[in-house]
């Protein structure tokens, strides 16, 4: 009998979504699924909706909802993490105050100016998180499902014994479009993908062992359609050769090429066709919106009379249920670069073919990226291991150090322009940044 | 459909473990399986009872052809999707013998001689051209292919293929699987053990059983009181003996237990064939000349068991414990699968040579066999780990180089053979066994 307790349960659509996931294991349906929120009105929402779903499918699980993490974590099997530190208006200065000065953010929840002060933040907590794991359940599975993952997997990794890994859907996602694109059955599709979390390359993407690549570059340089529904990504991929899991939007600010002037937004970020073009503050509109509306949704979903209990394609219950002594699982985690992916640096955090036994996480060997897609890891990973140090010594020149090779905010601004900024950002975020004993950078 | 091409396919036991497995799999039933070996009458033999087992098992539905001699070798290849690999070059007459009769003379004793020592040595000299001749083959009429190499000396005949060709390759034996089970069994403690997990990495045949719990808890304690315990007893001059008193000790002294018999990691150390301390040969139950005594049996009994398989018409199989045709399964499903399995170590065991073959979980789905990562093994191992790698790296350089002192120094280097010869003996005996083994072997510089 598992037990997997949720930290930040009063995430509707992850909780509901694994719940659900989980359940359809026959090892796991009888789990008990322990739900931690800070937030007690979402909690007792989340808590009618995971029992909707046990009544649903006739499971014989068990429900406890609590506010207390350390209760909540006792005696886990496995845990996961779907926290947002801060809440939303928090969170919009990351958006707002970069736009001031010409850094025009479209995510904000991964890298660059936005994400390295998410990930000030949220490290914090999430250390706190590992820290009450090793003292009420050393042996559990942590899942993290929060953002910006890089930074905070490579944080926990890197100062808890705790077995994390990292996890995320962009992967997964794409091949299904791919198929849609070339005409094929979506299952006939394999895949080797390697790199950083959003930011990783479907190095070898096959149908039945063929490579599929040539097809896919006739269609998107052939296919008017199909070249618009992903432009910077289709961009990325016309130019580097290799295609990027995450959305046109997230990828048009992790790089130096696509949001920088007015003329490149307008062409390149704007008009996708796919989900996320890349809009300013695309995400943060779509947070405030559901700010104003969650409980009317939540309500209207536990009204419903039919709930679909099929399992979806979240990584999350296929792991736990490997863990627990089901059938080995293979995909595609956040964890330490031990020599794994060879040119990024040791210890940074990388997203890699993993699979996961009773004895925890054992990721492959991948060996070097192609150059040209390296190197861009390699900017962002520096960029992140730098916010990780800034935040585990509480140094704000290093927060600065790292925004100041951001690869968006350096296109756009000076040095001294992104000090500015900076010190802006350190000084609004200060009641979030108690590792900081100064917030002054000279 | 796939096509399975098994090289030295007179090996009609192996052929049926190894095929045998994969006619019982689902996704391989309607298989194309090329059988290649350059003696005839085994390669006869092997295919009448390949063809009961199809018709028995499988409805037929296999495609069966042989391949006789190397001048049909490329077709026996041409297409394949998997190479399985178990042939021997030499056979025991002559190399087998010439392996074990010089180095005697020599003082020299051994037990196997299949893995390292004078006798790996020598059998990797004498397969490795031949292996990379089925190499050049591969990357010509099957370039995409996975070799599995069940040939012996697993690392040496693995690194040779991964360095010196483009073949993709694993090195498969099954030392692995059976390790935690054969170490409970021995120590009655088999039936104790409910949730029994393990995890092993290392090289072959000296690989280390890392971690064994039964569902998390450890088992160490308790295994290693039992066998100081027995050990004790089995240890004392004419009491009864046990046949894996080397490995157990070994245990005591490292820390972790091997996943080879003691048999073979009699002659993997310095520490038991000493001619200035006979006594430890029966008080450990060696066996000297252990492998050239099963081949003789093997010979003598040939003729019989051969016909048990072949004059069988209800002939059936039960799938084993072999990873050949799981491997297979999970490349042509995608269902992934776990093995332990003997790949380029590429920093994967921190604490070994980055160019040395490791035996570590690998990962196996449609992306192939993948080694994941181990991190540091206890020092100790690692040490005695390196001291084998040696020998394997310099073996390779040797084949790859031609040169005659790379195998004096394979030799030199190896640390049974070094701890009872001085260097001109090591020199001297290294050049009659290159004069003995003659056309088997490629003429050095």
């Amino acid at each position: 009998m598992a037990r997997i307790a949720f930290i930040g349960a009063g995430s509707f659509g992850f909780t509901r979504g694994l719940v659900k996931d989980i359940l359809t294991f026959p090892n796991l349906r009888d789990s008990t699924l322990v739900l931690m929120d800070i937030d007690e009105e979402r909690l007792k929402y989340i808590t009618l909706a995971v029992k909707k779903i046990i009544e649903a499918g006739k499971y014989p699980a068990k429900v406890i909802s609590t506010t207390n993490r350390a209760e909540a974590l006792k005696k886990a099997d496995a845990v996961i993490c779907t926290i947002l530190a801060g809440g939303v208006n928090v969170w919009r200065h990351d958006i707002e105050i970069p736009k001031k000065y010409g850094v025009d953010m479209n995510v904000g929840d991964t890298r660059s100016v936005a994400g390295v002060f998410r990930a000030l933040r949220t490290i914090p907590v999430m250390l706190d998180i590992c820290r009450d794991m090793e003292r009420y359940c050393p042996d559990a599975i942590l899942l993290n499902y929060t953002n910006p993952m890089a930074m905070l997997c490579h944080a926990m990794q890197k100062v808890s014994k705790i077995k994390i890994t990292g996890l995320c859907h962009s992967v997964q996602g794409m091949p299904g479009r791919f198929a849609k694109w070339l005409n094929i059955p979506a299952d006939e599709i394999t895949y080797l993908s390697a790199g950083i979390n959003h930011l990783s390359w479907y190095l070898e993407l096959k149908h039945n062992g063929k490579d599929i690549y040539p097809q896919i570059r006739k269609v998107v340089s052939e296919n008017k359609k199909i070249y618009n529904e992903e432009l910077v990504r289709n961009e990325m991929f016309l130019h580097l050769g290799y295609y990027v899991t995450e959305s046109s939007g997230h990828n048009s600010e992790y790089n130096w090429w696509f949001r920088k002037r007015p003329d490149l937004l307008k062409k390149y970020c704007l008009k996708g066709t796919a989900w996320n073009p890349g809009e300013h503050a695309f995400i943060l509109k779509h947070y405030l919106a559901r700010d104003k509306n969650w409980k009317n949704d939540i309500k209207k979903w536990l009204a419903e009379k039919d709930i679909n209990l099929e399992r979806g394609h979240e990584y999350a219950a296929s792991i736990i249920n490997a863990y627990m002594g089901g059938e080995i699982f293979s995909f595609n985690g956040n964890v330490p670069n031990t020599g794994i992916i060879t040119n990024l640096p040791e210890g940074s955090c990388v997203e890699v073919p993993v699979f996961v036994d009773r004895m925890g996480f054992h990721p492959v060997h991948v060996g070097a990226l192609p150059p040209q897609l390296a190197v861009l890891n390699n900017v962002s990973v520096a960029v992140e291991n730098m916010a990780v140090d800034a935040s585990l010594s509480g140094d704000p020149m290093m927060v600065y150090y790292a925004i100041a090779n951001d690869p968006l905010s350096a296109a756009v601004l000076s040095l001294a322009e992104i000090k500015k900024m900076v010190q802006e950002m350190l000084l609004k975020n200060k009641a979030y940044l108690p590792q900081f004993k100064n917030l002054k950078i000279s | 459909m796939s096509k399975i091409t098994f090289m030295g396919a007179g090996s009609t036991v192996f052929v049926k473990n190894i095929i045998g497995d994969a006619l019982s799999t689902p996704a391989l039933k309607d298989a194309h399986i090329a059988l290649y070996d350059i003696d005839s009458t085994r390669l006869k033999e092997s295919k009448k009872m390949l063809d009961i087992l199809n018709k028995n098992i499988n409805g037929a539905k296999a495609a069966i052809t042989t391949h006789l001699g190397v001048s049909s070798r490329k077709e026996a290849l041409k297409g394949a999707n998997y190479v399985v690999n178990a042939i021997q070059v030499g056979g025991y007459e002559p190399s087998t013998v010439i392996d074990f009769d010089i180095p005697r003379k020599y003082g020299l004793r051994q037990t196997i001689g299949d893995t390292l020592g004078i006798g790996g040595i020598f059998r990797a000299l004498r397969t490795i051209p031949v292996m990379l001749d089925f190499a050049k083959d591969i990357e010509t009429v099957c370039p995409d292919a996975w070799f599995l190499n069940y040939t012996n000396p697993m690392s040496m005949l693995t690194g040779a293929m991964l360095r010196l060709s483009n073949v993709k390759t694993v090195g498969l034996c099954h030392s692995v699987q059976v390790c935690a089970d054969g170490l409970l069994n021995n120590l009655g403690m088999k039936d104790k053990v409910k949730k029994l997990q393990w995890k092993i990495a290392g090289i072959n045949h000296m690989a280390w059983l890392l971690e064994i719990t039964d569902g998390g808890k450890d088992l160490y304690p308790e295994i290693k009181k039992r066998a100081r315990q027995l050990l004790t007893k089995w240890r004392k001059k004419g009491a009864e003996k046990n046949g894996d008193m080397v490995r157990l000790e070994m245990m005591l002294q490292f820390g972790y237990y091997i996943t080879e018999s003691s048999e073979h990691n009699a002659e993997y150390t310095p520490y038991w064939i000493k001619s200035n301390y006979p006594e430890l040969i029966e008080e450990f139950n060696i066996p000297f000349d252990e492998y050239p005594r099963r081949c003789v049996n093997q010979i003598a009994n040939w003729k019989k068991r051969s016909a048990d398989l072949i004059k069988n018409p209800s002939l059936s199989h039960e799938r084993t414990h072999e990873y050949g045709s799981r491997i297979m399964e999970a490349i042509e499903t995608n269902v992934p699968t776990v093995i332990g399995g003997n790949v380029m170590n590429n920093g994967l065991i921190t604490n070994l040579p980055s160019n040395s073959v490791v035996e570590v979980p690998c990962l196996v789905d449609r992306n192939g066999v993948q080694g994941t990562h181990v991190g540091a093994l206890p020092e100790q191992c690692a040490a005695l780990n390196r001291t084998n790698i040696n020998v394997h790296l310099l073996t390779i350089e040797a084949a790859k180089t031609g040169l005659k002192e790379h195998v004096y120094q394979a030799a030199m280097l190896d640390p049974h053979t070094s701890s009872e010869l001085t260097l001109d003996k090591i020199r001297a005996m290294c050049d009659d066994l290159i004069k003995a083994h003659g056309k088997f072997l490629p003429k050095f510089k």
